[in-house]
């Protein structure tokens, strides 16, 4: 018989010690306190924003997402005109412009903007930045929308710059926003991806790509001064990441909470809610150049937007918080929709009519491609949407993919391609018809549609040298995407945020979170 | 007996040769083992290599969406990954031998440094989770081995073994919900201080509990039917010189090597641990590189960790040699 030696009394103890600790923790934590009702969230001296993707660097060059480099980028730089919350086009650098003819642009730019060294913003930064741009072995990226209609840009004098075109723009000054101002011998010194200079009401003290960067105020910023001194962005990429942030009262300000997430904060004594309209419509994008698709058939892209019920998916899984695209891509209150063009109703009887029609009365499968976790309510909203096509005989098979092989996908062969893409994606200012209309041409660099009409119209809007012209050609080029069905229109995205009651920040649908735009309740 | 022999006898036992104390491994097998670890890294990277460059093309991350269709092409030919990818493997190569690595796609510049950064918050994790893993294990394991109530022997056991069945990923958000949103003892975002450390090293700690609980148990059971331990009770040593010299001493060399084996994973395997909690790790850079295609990054994670791998378990095999000289071997 084996004689085992007795269990020493202090293990038991620190045991029975340790289980009765994590006991009292799980019972104190089932006891609950309310949303937000951890740390009372104080606004204090650091403003704390979160973002919602991973930085991608702070290259002014190189655009970035609005849930993260942009939003940082945007305050630490400028550029001669910026997008304001209703997304008119609004002065910055430049104060005021003209077009002389239709290829040629004068911008009046301020001579007081100063760097955060000290060093004058002159209108040289500005030619030298737009001729890096313009250089094709550049590496950065924003410069390839300009390549397309800028031919130069030229200095007139301190405080004007002259714009030469290839093609006519009428909506070029909108077009700049995103166009930011670089120090050129710090750009030509410096690794911009990590380090930044620039003439924006903040200057970057610290960058970590991974988690987040910290910001304090420009002592040279020319304009009105921002109401908090330092600012920490933090990266929250996941949605529990954002509500457990917010519950323990670590965050002031978090854009793109699910809106069925929403409800938690709803009645807190800290927080308030955002739900509204953002400014670009989610849709299916449709592949209609697969080899022997049925969706190269208009009447078959009809039936399923006939096929979808957009009112029930919005009202359970948007919280009401937006109405169906009318029809189109552009819709109140951020575009001029036309109004002669309307919503597909839910009419599943049509919808199997019309694929009666084009030869589908036994049914359809196809397939829908998700980037995983990009879009809010996306998973539960395309099941919903595969729920209603099967009620017409079409089943819809979901898949989804990391990011980089989603969007790898769209770049890919049309046969390579999936039938749908669940996408965001849209203009940035009002009349902006390259942003509204570009990822819906058949020569967009994503796009897998056959639409030679809508080409045609929208470059013809595009180039267009009058307004009247080109609302007249944008009103054609809607109805003719909504009578060829070339895409499933969903509805607006939801904006949705969660926001310290002791700020006052005025929502901008576009999602950038600039730190200048955000200050505090005054008593 | 011969005269010789006889004569032999008289002198007495032979002269002892002097004793030359034995390094615990010899350099030769160190060697061996470097040679092998180097053969593995290049192995790892290699593999690694081609399978990114088979996933697709980095530069469609950063087209803007309203570029015109050439912008891929483009960009693809000025970060170099138009050329063959032979070619692209043996500057690769080259540039591993050099040390001058591809700059970084996101970050612009040598991914190495930006790799080194993170070693010592990972290792700060990875220890942390580590000891505590291993204490806690060693508890479960010593209490699951020799109490006499079946409550204690079977219980925390069966508690360890039952965590191990729920993915890291859980236990750190139930960690995140209860510890930091509702008793705020803890912070939720990570800003790298010791606060913060505390939750995922639990998570992490919770991992490595179970194994170690098992193997520290069987090897306690084993040590406890040993004759020796017989003859040492018999000679009516004290309790705590039989428990600590004789059983929990004997039983450290098997749980130890299980351990090492653990710790090999400090650098790189604490990549979902390091994401749910915002870590500024090396797991957490190496994760995001991946998600944005920054190949010359995610290469030069891998080589940090593979080295890193490489290295720990060679020293946990000496120390394992050290304290259990059967090892040697």
């Amino acid at each position: 018989m084996t004689h085992r030696p007795s269990a020493r009394r202090g293990p038991v103890r620190l045991l029975t010690a340790a289980v009765a600790a994590v006991l009292l923790a799980v019972l104190a934590a089932c006891g609950g306190a309310a949303a937000g009702g951890g740390e009372t969230p104080q606004v204090g001296d650091v403003l704390r924003l979160g973002l919602s993707r991973q930085i991608t660097g702070v290259n002014p060059h190189k655009g970035g997402s609005p849930d993260s480099s942009g939003s940082i980028v945007g305050s630490i730089y400028e550029s001669l005109t910026q997008i304001g919350p209703d997304l008119t086009v609004q002065p910055s650098l430049a104060t005021a412009w003209t077009s002389t003819d239709p290829l040629h642009w004068r911008f009046t730019i301020r001579t007081d903007s100063t760097f955060s060294d000290g060093s004058p913003l002159t209108a040289d930064d500005v030619v030298w930045n737009f001729q890096q741009l313009l250089d094709p072995d550049y590496k950065g990226t924003a410069g390839a929308p300009l390549r397309r209609y800028l031919t130069s840009v030229t200095k007139v004098d301190d405080s004007t710059l002259s714009f030469t075109l290839s093609q006519p723009a009428l909506d070029l000054p909108g077009r700049l926003w995103s166009i930011y101002i670089a120090q050129p011998a710090f750009a030509q010194s410096h690794n911009l991806d990590n380090e930044a200079l620039g003439s924006g009401p903040y200057k970057l003290d610290t960058l970590d790509q991974e988690n987040g960067a910290t910001l304090s105020l420009n002592p040279h910023y020319a304009g009105p001064k921002p109401q908090f001194a330092q600012v920490r962005y933090t990266v929250l990429a996941s949605e529990a990441q954002r509500v457990a942030a917010l519950r323990a009262g670590e965050q002031d300000l978090i854009l793109n909470l699910d809106p069925l997430d929403l409800a938690q904060f709803r009645d807190s004594d800290t927080y308030d809610t955002v739900l509204g309209v953002g400014n670009q419509p989610l849709t299916l994008a449709i592949n209609e150049r697969r080899t022997g698709t049925p969706l190269a058939d208009p009447r078959v892209r009809q039936a399923l937007n006939y096929a979808t019920d957009k009112d029930t998916i919005i009202k359970s899984l948007l919280q009401g918080a937006v109405t169906p695209l009318p029809g189109q891509v552009i819709y109140d209150p951020f575009q001029q929709p036309d109004p002669a063009v309307s919503a597909y109703p839910y009419d599943p009887e049509k919808a199997k009519q019309l694929l009666a029609e084009a030869g589908h009365a036994d049914g359809l499968t196809l397939t829908v491609l998700l980037s995983s976790g990009t879009y809010v309510s996306q998973d539960a909203a395309t099941q919903a949407i595969a729920a209603q096509w099967a009620k017409v005989g079409v089943t819809l098979k979901i898949e989804q993919q990391p990011f980089p092989a989603w969007l790898q996908s769209q770049y890919g062969p049309d046969d390579q391609a999936a039938d749908f893409y669940y996408i965001m994606w849209g203009g940035a200012f009002r009349g902006d018809v390259t942003g509204n209309f570009g990822p819906f041409r058949s020569d967009h660099i994503q796009s897998h549609l056959d639409a030679p009409e809508f080409d045609a119209l929208t470059t013809r809007a595009q180039n267009a040298t009058t307004e009247a012209e080109k609302t007249d050609l944008v009103n054609q080029a809607v109805q003719n995407a909504h009578d060829e069905a070339h895409a499933i229109f969903l509805y607006p995205s939801p904006f949705t945020g969660v926001v310290s009651k002791g700020l006052q920040w005025t929502p901008k649908p576009n999602r950038y979170l600039y730190a200048q735009g955000v200050g505090r309740v005054q008593p | 007996m011969s005269a010789s022999e006889l004569t032999q006898e008289r002198a007495g036992p032979p002269p002892r040769r002097p004793h030359v104390p034995r390094p615990p491994v010899s350099l030769r097998y160190v060697g061996g083992r470097l040679l092998t670890g180097l053969i593995a890294v290049w192995g790892a990277v290699t593999l690694v290599f081609f399978a990114l460059y088979a996933t697709g093309n980095p530069a469609i991350l950063l087209v803007p969406p309203d570029a015109p269709p050439d912008e891929i092409a483009r960009l693809t030919r000025l970060m170099g990954f138009d050329r063959p990818l032979p070619e692209q493997y043996g500057t690769f190569l080259h540039s591993v031998l050099t040390g001058s690595f591809p700059d970084s796609i996101r970050y612009g510049e040598d991914p190495l440094p930006i790799a080194l950064e993170k070693i010592p918050a990972s290792l700060a994790l990875g220890v942390s989770g580590l000891v505590i893993g291993t204490l806690l294990g060693g508890v479960v394991g010593y209490v699951s081995a020799t109490s006499r109530s079946t409550f204690l022997s079977r219980v925390p056991l069966g508690v360890a073994v039952g965590l191990e069945s729920i993915p890291t990923f859980f236990v750190g958000i139930v960690l995140v919900i209860v510890f930091a949103v509702q008793l705020g003892w803890f912070p939720v975002t990570s800003t790298g201080d010791a606060a913060s450390l505390v939750l995922p090293a639990f998570t992490l700690a919770f991992a490595f509990v179970p194994t170690v609980a098992r193997v520290f148990r069987t090897a306690l059971l084993d040590v406890l039917q040993a004759e020796h331990l017989r003859t040492a009770r018999a000679k009516g040593l004290p309790r705590h010189t039989l428990v600590w010299r004789h059983v929990v001493a004997n039983s450290l060399g098997t749980t130890l090597n299980v351990v090492g084996i653990q710790a090999g994973v400090l650098l790189g395997g604490a990549v979902v641990t390091e994401s749910v909690f915002g870590w500024p790790g090396l797991g957490q850079l190496s994760i995001n590189a991946v998600q944005n295609r920054d190949y010359p990054l995610v290469i030069v994670c891998v080589l940090v960790i593979a080295v890193g791998f490489v290295l720990i378990n060679l020293v946990v095999d000496v120390l394992a040699a050290i304290v259990e000289p059967r090892l040697r071997s």
